[in-house]
C-alpha cells in the first residue's frame, strides 16, 4: 500500500488511527505492530511468504539481540550469525539473480556449455530498509552503544512500523528507544503530523508525478530521437522527479510518525542547493549515508588510516551505495562516478567549490543530472546514446530523427511543473511556510493541496476518460 | 482551537465530502429506476441504428460481395487498383488523428500534407478542437475542410474513445466520416485502423486492450465498406506473431519509438487501393 493512494488515506489510516486512539496506553505498541502487519500484508498479498520473512527477521534479531547483550563471551559469533542471517535474505532476493547472470555471461564467454539458473524473484517490500535497521541494532548492541529490547512486541513494532517500513527513513534502534517505550500523543502532534504528511503528499503527487511524465515521454520517443534541449529537459525532469518522490515520501513517513508520537529522522535537507557532491550526500537520503558512515566507513578506519586506506574506504562505501540502489551495472558505474567526484573534491576541488559558491552551483548543475543519468538508465548503450544527445558535439548522429522544436512542445506541456519543481527545491518555500505556519492561511493552502492531490490520485487510477491520452 | 486549524479544516472537509458522496449515492439509488429506463431507451435506439445498416459480423474484415456500393463507385480498373492511395509527397492530403498521427508529422516526413492532430483527439471532440496546422494558423477541422480541396483524407481515430460505449463511438465515427464526405466529396477518404498496444499493456487494462481495439477496427472497416472508403491497417507492419504491438518497437507500450515513424510514413506511401 502506498501512502499516496486512496486505500491508504481514506481506508487504512482513519481506521488505524481510530483503533490506536482508543487503545489503552499499554497496548498501543501492540496495536501499532498489528496494524503494520496488516499494512504489510496488503502490500505483499501476492507473496504472503514475505510477511513470514519479516516476522522471522523480527524474531531472530530479537533473540540474537538478547543473547549478544547477555552472553558476552560469544558476542562475536552471535553478531556474525545475525549479520549473515540478515544479509543472506537481502542478497538472495536482490543480488543473486544479478550474480548468476554475470556468471553465465562469463561462462558463455569462456565457451562453457552450462549455465546456472537465474532467479529474479520480486523483492520483498522494505527488505533493504528493515535489513539495515536490524543489522544496525545488532552492531550497536555488540559495541555496547545500546541496550537490548526486552519485549518482542516492541521490537517487532520497531522493525515493522508502517511509517518507515516501505521506504525508510532508516531509523536506528538506539535513536528510537525512548519513544518506543513511552511517547506522547497530543492534538498538537496530530496537527503537525498531518501538515507534514500533506506537504509530502503534495510534493509527490503534484510535482514528482507531473514532471515524471516528461521523463516517461522522452523514453517513449526513444533517446535517439530527441533534440539536445529536450534531452536536458528530460534529465532535469528526472532529477526533479526522483527528488520530490523521495523527499515527499520521507515527509509523509515523518508526518505519520509524528502523529503516533515518534520523531523520525529527516532524510533530505535541500540537497540540490549543495556546492559539492560531498555536501550533497550529507543532504540527500541522510539516513542511508549515516548508516554507511557508521557501519562501514568508520569500522574500516574512516579517514584515520592514511590516504590509501581512506581511498579504499571511500570506494567501498560508494560501491555499496550504488549497489544498494539496484542490482545492475549502471548502479555500480554510478557509485564509481560518485566516488571519483568525491575523491577529487577531497583532494582540493572541494575547497575551490566551497570558496566560490557560483562555481559550486555551476559544477552541481552538471554533476547532479549527469550522475542521475547513470542511475536512471539501466542499459549502458542507451546511456551512451543519451550522452550523445546531451552533447551533440560528442559524435556524429547521422540517424538522428527528431523534430525541431520538440522542446517547445514539451516546454509548453511541462513548463509549469518544471518551474514548480525548481522553486520548491530551494529553501524558500519552507522558510515561507515557517513564517506563516501559525496563520489559518497556511491551513487553507494545505487543505487545497490535500484535496487537489487526492483528485490527481483518483484521476491517475483507471478513470477511462482521463487516465491516459493517446 | 486556534492552534489546530489544519486538523479542524481537514476533518470538517472529510465529513463534508463523505456526506456529499453519501447523498449522491442515495440520490443515485432513488433515481435508479428512471436512469435504467433512460439507458434501455438508448439501447433500443442503438439497435435501431444497427438495423439501418446492413447487418454484418463486425469481426470480419473481408469484403462482402453482396454489399451495396453506397458511394456509387465503379469497379476499379487494374491500373487504378495498384495506384498508391496517397498522392506524391502527400500533396493535397489531410491527415486527421491523435498523438500517433502527430508522431507521423513530428518524426516522419509528411511532406506537404496538412496534419490535423493532437494528443487526446477523439471523434467526440473533433469538430470543436483547434489545432495549430503548419502554415495555416490555429484552425478547426471545419475551417480546414472548407478552405481547402483535398485529394485524400486519412482518418485515424478511436483509441482515445475506448472508455465510451462502443455503439456511441461507432455512431459518432460514422457521422464524422459522413460530414467529411459532405465537405470534401471529391476526396478519397482513407480510414486507418488503430494501432495495437503491446501484449503487456493489453493484459493490464480493461479498456485499452487489443480485443477492444480489434472490435473497434472491425466496425471502422465496416463503415469503410458501407461508405466507399479505403481501409488500411498499420498493424500488419508493427504486430508480433500474437497480434499485439511488437515490444521491440515501443518502450511505453502505447506508442512506437520516434525512429519508426519514418517507416510508418513509408508504409503509407506504399498502400494501394488493391490492398485496402
Amino acid at each position: 500500500m502506498e501512502f499516496n493512494s486512496i486505500d491508504f488515506i481514506f481506508k487504512f489510516l482513519p481506521v488505524f488511527l481510530l483503533v490506536y486512539a482508543v487503545c489503552p496506553a499499554g497496548w498501543k505498541n501492540g496495536c501499532l505492530f498489528g496494524g503494520s502487519l496488516v499494512f504489510y500484508f496488503y502490500g505483499v498479498k501476492d507473496h504472503p511468504a514475505y510477511l513470514i520473512l519479516l516476522l522471522c527477521s523480527a524474531g531472530v534479531n530479537y533473540v540474537l539481540g538478547i543473547l549478544i547483550a547477555n552472553v558476552r563471551s560469544q558476542r562475536k559469533k552471535l553478531l556474525a550469525a545475525g549479520l549473515v542471517y540478515n544479509f543472506f535474505w537481502l542478497f538472495l532476493f536482490k543480488y543473486s539473480g544479478f550474480l548468476a547472470e554475470n556468471i553465465n555471461y562469463l561462462l558463455a564467454g569462456a565457451g562453457a556449455g552450462l549455465a546456472i539458473p537465474v532467479y529474479r524473484p520480486p523483492l520483498p517490500i522494505g527488505i533493504s530498509f528493515y535489513t539495515f535497521q536490524a543489522a544496525a541494532y545488532l552492531i550497536d548492541l555488540y559495541r555496547g552503544r545500546t541496550v537490548c529490547e526486552s519485549s518482542l512486541i516492541r521490537f517487532g513494532m520497531y522493525l515493522s512500523m508502517f511509517p518507515k517500513l516501505v521506504a525508510g527513513p532508516i531509523a536506528v534502534y538506539r535513536s528510537m528507544k525512548k519513544e518506543i517505550k513511552r511517547r506522547k500523543c497530543s492534538i498538537g502532534k496530530i496537527e503537525e503530523g498531518l501538515r507534514e504528511f500533506t506537504i509530502g503528499l503534495g510534493l509527490k503527487v503534484l510535482i514528482a508525478d507531473q514532471v515524471g511524465g516528461l521523463w516517461r515521454e522522452v523514453g517513449a520517443i526513444g533517446f535517439e530521437s530527441i533534440s539536445a534541449p529536450l534531452a536536458w529537459m528530460g534529465l532535469i525532469a528526472f532529477s526533479l522527479q526522483i527528488y520530490f518522490d523521495s523527499y515527499g515520501y520521507s515527509l509523509m513517513a515523518q508526518g505519520l510518525g509524528i502523529i503516533l508520537g515518534f520523531h523520525l529522522p529527516g532524510n533530505f535537507a535541500h540537497p540540490y542547493m549543495s556546492l559539492t557532491m560531498t555536501e550533497f550526500w550529507r543532504r540527500w537520503h541522510i539516513t542511508l549515508g549515516s548508516w554507511f558512515r557508521e557501519y562501514v566507513y568508520i569500522p574500516l578506519g574512516g579517514n584515520r588510516k592514511g590516504r590509501w586506506k581512506t581511498c579504499r574506504n571511500l570506494l567501498a562505501v560508494w560501491l555499496l551505495t550504488g549497489v544498494w540502489h539496484g542490482a545492475s551495472w549502471n548502479f555500480i558505474l554510478w557509485g564509481l562516478v560518485l566516488f571519483l567526484l568525491i575523491l577529487m573534491e577531497k583532494n582540493g576541488l572541494g575547497r575551490v567549490l566551497n570558496r566560490w559558491p557560483a562555481a559550486g552551483h555551476l559544477y552541481m548543475l552538471f554533476a547532479i543530472p549527469l550522475t542521475w543519468l547513470l542511475f536512471a538508465v539501466t542499459d549502458l548503450s542507451e546511456i551512451a546514446v543519451y550522452l550523445q544527445r546531451l552533447f551533440p558535439f560528442l559524435g556524429e548522429n547521422s540517424e538522428a530523427v527528431y523534430f525541431a522544436g520538440d522542446y517547445l512542445k514539451y516546454g509548453k506541456l511541462y513548463g509549469f511543473s518544471l518551474a514548480a519543481g525548481l522553486i520548491f527545491m530551494t529553501a524558500g518555500p519552507r522558510k515561507l511556510y515557517q513564517r506563516w505556519k501559525k496563520s489559518p492561511v497556511s491551513a487553507a493552502v494545505l487543505l487545497v493541496i490535500f484535496w487537489f492531490s487526492v483528485y490527481c490520485i483518483k484521476q491517475g487510477m483507471n478513470d477511462p476518460f482521463l487516465y491516459f491520452q493517446f | 482551537m486556534r492552534r489546530y486549524w489544519y486538523t479542524g479544516l481537514l476533518l470538517f472537509s472529510l465529513a463534508a465530502v463523505s456526506l456529499w458522496r453519501g447523498g449522491v449515492q442515495v440520490y443515485g439509488q432513488l433515481s435508479a429506476p428512471a436512469a435504467k429506463q433512460a439507458e434501455e431507451e438508448r439501447e433500443e435506439q442503438a439497435v435501431w441504428q444497427e438495423q439501418d445498416r446492413p447487418g454484418e459480423d463486425p469481426a470480419e474484415n473481408g469484403g462482402n460481395a453482396q454489399l451495396p456500393d453506397t458511394a456509387g463507385e465503379e469497379t476499379l480498373s487494374e491500373e487504378e487498383r495498384f495506384q498508391p492511395l496517397f498522392p506524391e509527397n502527400f500533396q493535397n492530403v489531410l491527415l486527421i488523428g491523435d498523438s500517433r498521427t502527430m508522431g507521423l508529422y513530428e518524426y516522419g516526413d509528411t511532406g506537404e500534407g496538412d496534419v490535423f492532430a493532437g494528443r487526446g483527439m477523439n471523434v467526440f471532440d473533433l469538430w470543436e478542437s483547434k489545432v495549430s496546422a503548419e502554415g495555416k494558423g490555429t484552425v478547426t477541422l471545419e475551417q480546414l475542410l472548407a478552405e481547402n480541396q483535398y485529394q485524400a483524407v486519412l482518418l485515424m481515430l478511436g483509441v482515445n474513445e475506448l472508455g465510451y460505449p462502443m455503439e456511441q463511438i461507432v455512431s459518432q465515427y460514422h457521422d464524422t466520416v459522413e460530414r467529411i464526405r459532405q465537405m470534401q466529396p471529391q476526396a478519397r477518404i482513407i480510414l486507418g485502423a488503430n494501432m495495437h498496444v503491446t501484449a503487456e499493456k493489453s493484459a493490464a487494462s480493461d479498456i485499452y486492450n487489443n480485443e477492444k481495439i480489434n472490435e473497434l477496427n472491425g466496425y471502422i472497416c465496416q463503415i469503410g465498406q458501407e461508405m466507399g472508403c479505403d481501409y488500411i491497417d498499420i498493424n500488419e507492419k508493427f504486430d508480433d506473431s500474437q497480434g499485439n504491438l511488437d515490444a521491440e518497437y515501443s518502450t511505453d507500450g502505447f506508442h512506437i519509438l520516434g525512429k519508426y515513424y519514418g517507416d510508418w510514413v513509408q508504409w503509407l506511401t506504399e498502400q494501394t487501393a488493391a490492398g485496402s
